[in-house]
């Protein structure tokens, strides 16, 4: 499925989070056409067509592809000729062409479309025939705001039909081209576009702390953001999680251990230009269940719930030189900050800043929608 | 397998498919095809020249889109002779394939299969709107490089007077197309352009027509093949199998043609009232399709009176047979083997005849396994284009085809 790009700013329009507004409704149409037929010439063909397409879309909300349903029925005379050929089953392809015209925009698309194989009626009469294909995913710039309109114009039927032994007949493998009976193209869709809506979207979290560059700390959570234009505002919550730290003695290693919280003191904010997120947020770190172990053995412990650091600490997390954030598929943050004292940590409290406390830890974070 | 129970129509029932045929016509052409009628009207009197002189030409369209991606196309008027040997005018279809010099390209004449005996059926309407039912066959040309000239044959303007199945007719039509298309400008293809000539039913005929007039008639085209499938060679032991039988409207047609040629011939004392309302009919509105379909199982007995095969038609039947003369170049030659419109064995008898004058012949016999000998017929329409592609494919590479008349 290749995504179609409108217009030469596709790149920051899709910075739009947006799924909300981008709920398909049923569309229907019934397109009347005159198709020339080998030896038959000039013959109805009636299509009725059905879709899924959203009536709005954001700047940049990428619009998904479109499953496009058609049902068309052919006229008995149709079936007259093909079944005289000895035609018994028929199946094809359909290339429709079709148009997405709009402020600034005037896309030409041609839609490939699967007919199955399917049996021709024994009777001579009218009879349908089923095709199906998918629209490319169309995203729309800044420019194209409005109403932007789905056509579909001609078809042009490649034919294939086949005898009773599943040879070709004499008309062979044709092709068959349909005008709309109007003349032009019909009006299947429109879409608004819009550049004020705002989107929403969830990514899972998950990654990693390390506290004064040994402290290692999982992190798993989910981050909530909402976006307008390039700016990105939201809220984080991470799941508490074991913190752990080996410290080398003389002769023997210690260990530190705490279960550990990240605690948002305000909203996730930030902004997303060009494929670089940037994110910020105020938060503390509390830790519980802090235990000094000596080969495995608590030999000093804090079983309190006030053992926290002292000040907001900022953190900061940006997506690395070199990768694109994409809305669409997420992508990595990282960023480095100092951790404030902890304060409230009772016995352990000297030893928790000693060695996670200050300059020199780091964050990193693989936000991925969910 | 399917059931097939279509009614029979009869001749009662030819006004209920007049009525069908003619409601197609109300509605709108489904694209910028010509409908401007007048291209067609012959001019009087003809303008001098020789056979194969451009009289008037325009752009047209190669076909459905495939076709119009593959090639330039023109319609063209051009000069020709008639079967009684006097100048006449004939118009046909120019394709040249996009993406070459044209003045390196072989030319195809290409000779269609019936038609029909109405104006709307002529070959360069059908191609021009995308109706044509051998546009593979022309395809096929073009993807391979090949420039094609299709004639219509004569007869094809608004009161249309056309000289069905008349070989020295066709045979001129067919040589003069090509002449035409080197002649026509627009086209840059050249006067000493390798040819080769091709075509199926009619056309097959046409095409041996043409091989066998080629030395006389046209002497100065670099001929390198003809390739003809399901060929009308003896039009009597063709005809007399279609009498009272699902061809009917062919054997019908072919005496229409006669009399559009042969001064002397007239069918309509012969006819009866069903006769003379079957042949207006005909002329007015019916193509290939109706032809096979509305006349199916009726007999001359039906719409005539009087018998019309009396002697001066049987001589001129007699004058159309082929393999009087002989030819120059290799043929390729193919017949449904149950053929239902054009016997197999005054085809296969053709081929005997040839291989006797020394002609290098490829004879091939095919079974379609279609559902009726008529159904049989049509296939080969499509399915016999392998074929024909490869012998001229070799034949244009300067292979010299084997001959198979000893092993035939």
């Amino acid at each position: 499925m290749s995504l179609v790009h409108v217009g030469p700013v596709a790149t920051t329009a899709l910075l739009m989070l947006l799924s909300a507004s981008s709920a398909a409704a049923p569309v229907s149409a019934t397109l009347n056409y005159t198709c020339v037929f080998p030896l038959i010439e000039e013959q109805p063909l009636s299509v009725d067509i059905t879709s899924e397409m959203p009536d709005s879309l954001a700047v940049g909300q990428p619009s998904g592809s479109f499953q496009i349903d058609g049902t068309a029925t052919v006229s008995a005379e149709s079936w007259n000729g093909l079944d005289f050929v000895g035609s018994d089953t028929l199946s094809g392809q359909v290339d429709a062409h079709a148009s997405v015209t709009g402020n600034g925009l005037s896309l030409p698309l041609v839609i490939p479309m699967e007919i199955a194989a399917q049996p021709m009626p024994d009777e001579q009469g009218a009879f349908s025939i089923v095709a199906s294909g998918e629209t490319p995913s169309l995203t729309f710039t800044s420019d194209n705001q409005g109403a932007v309109e789905i056509r579909v114009g001609n078809l042009v039927l490649n034919l294939t039909p086949r005898d009773d032994n599943a040879n070709p007949t004499g008309l062979g493998d044709f092709q068959s081209e349909c005008v709309p009976v109007t003349g032009g193209e019909t009006l299947l869709h429109t879409i608004t576009v819009s550049g004020d809506d705002a989107g929403s979207t969830t990514f899972g979290v998950t990654g990693d702390a390390v506290l004064k560059g040994k402290a290692n700390w999982p992190l798993v959570g989910e981050l909530a953001v909402e976006t307008s234009g390039s700016s990105v505002s939201g809220s984080m919550g991470l799941e508490t999680s074991a913190l752990s730290l080996d410290i080398p003695g003389l002769f023997k290693t210690f260990s530190l251990d705490a279960q550990a919280t990240l605690e948002p003191l305000s909203s996730v904010s930030g902004e997303l230009i060009d494929g670089e997120l940037v994110l910020s947020l105020q938060a503390r770190i509390r830790l519980a269940d802090i235990r000094l172990k000596l080969f495995g053995v608590p030999i000093a412990v804090y079983n309190g719930e006030q053992c926290v650091s002292s000040q907001a600490m900022s953190l900061s997390a940006v997506t690395p030189s070199g990768q694109h954030f994409d809305v669409t598929t997420g992508g990595q943050v990282t960023g480095e900050y100092s951790v404030p004292a902890f304060e409230n940590c009772g016995v352990m409290t000297g030893l928790v800043n000693l060695y996670l406390a200050g300059a020199g830890s780091s964050l990193s974070l693989q936000l991925a929608p969910l | 397998m399917k059931r097939r129970n279509r009614n029979l129509i009869r001749l009662p029932d030819i006004m209920t498919g007049l009525v069908a045929t003619i409601s197609f016509g109300l509605l709108s052409l489904a694209s910028a095809s010509h409908a401007d009628d007048s291209f067609y009207q012959p001019p009087s009197p003809f303008p001098a020249g020789l056979p194969g002189d451009i009289v008037s030409w325009r752009e047209a369209k190669a076909g459905p889109p495939r076709a119009r991606e593959l090639a330039h196309a023109w319609q063209v008027m051009y000069l020709s002779t008639d079967g009684l040997g006097n100048p006449d005018v004939v118009t046909g279809t120019v394709l040249v394939p996009k993406g070459h010099d044209p003045a390196t390209l072989p030319v195809i004449g290409m000779a269609p299969g019936t038609a029909g005996p109405a104006f709307r059926c002529a070959p360069s309407r059908m191609i021009d709107k995308g109706a044509f039912y051998e546009q593979p066959a022309i395809n096929d040309m073009l993807e391979r490089g090949y420039a094609v000239a299709v004639t219509d044959y004569v007869g094809y303007h608004p009161e249309p007077e056309t000289t069905y199945i008349i070989g020295k007719s066709m045979g001129a039509a067919l040589l003069d197309v090509v002449r035409a298309a080197q002649r026509l400008p627009e086209s840059g293809l050249s006067s000493s352009s390798a040819v080769m000539l091709r075509g199926y039913s009619q056309g097959g005929g046409a095409t041996l027509w043409a091989g066998e007039m080629h030395s006389a008639y046209a002497p100065e085209l670099d001929l390198r093949g003809l390739a003809a499938g399901g060929v009308p060679a003896n039009l009597a032991q063709v005809a007399l199998p279609l009498n009272g039988q699902a061809g009917f409207g062919v054997l019908l047609y072919a005496l229409l043609g006669q009399d559009n040629l042969y001064p002397e011939l007239s069918l309509t004392p012969y006819l009866n009232a069903q006769g003379q309302q079957a042949v207006t009919e005909m002329v007015s509105d019916m193509c290939v399709l109706e032809l096979l379909q509305d006349f199916q199982g009726v007999s001359l007995a039906d719409v005539t009176d009087v018998n019309p095969l009396t002697g001066p038609r049987l001589q001129r039947i007699a004058e159309n047979e082929l393999g009087k003369g002989t030819q120059s170049v290799p043929v390729y030659q193919y017949h449904e083997e149950q053929d239902g419109l054009v016997a197999f064995s005054q085809a296969r008898d053709l081929k005997n005849l040839y291989c006797s004058k020394g002609v290098n012949v490829q004879w091939q016999p095919v079974d379609t396994q279609g559902s009726s000998g008529v159904v049989r017929h049509i296939n080969l329409a499509y399915r016999g284009n392998s074929g024909v592609n490869v012998f001229i494919d070799e034949v244009l590479q300067g292979q010299t085809p084997l001959s198979n008349c000893d092993g035939g």
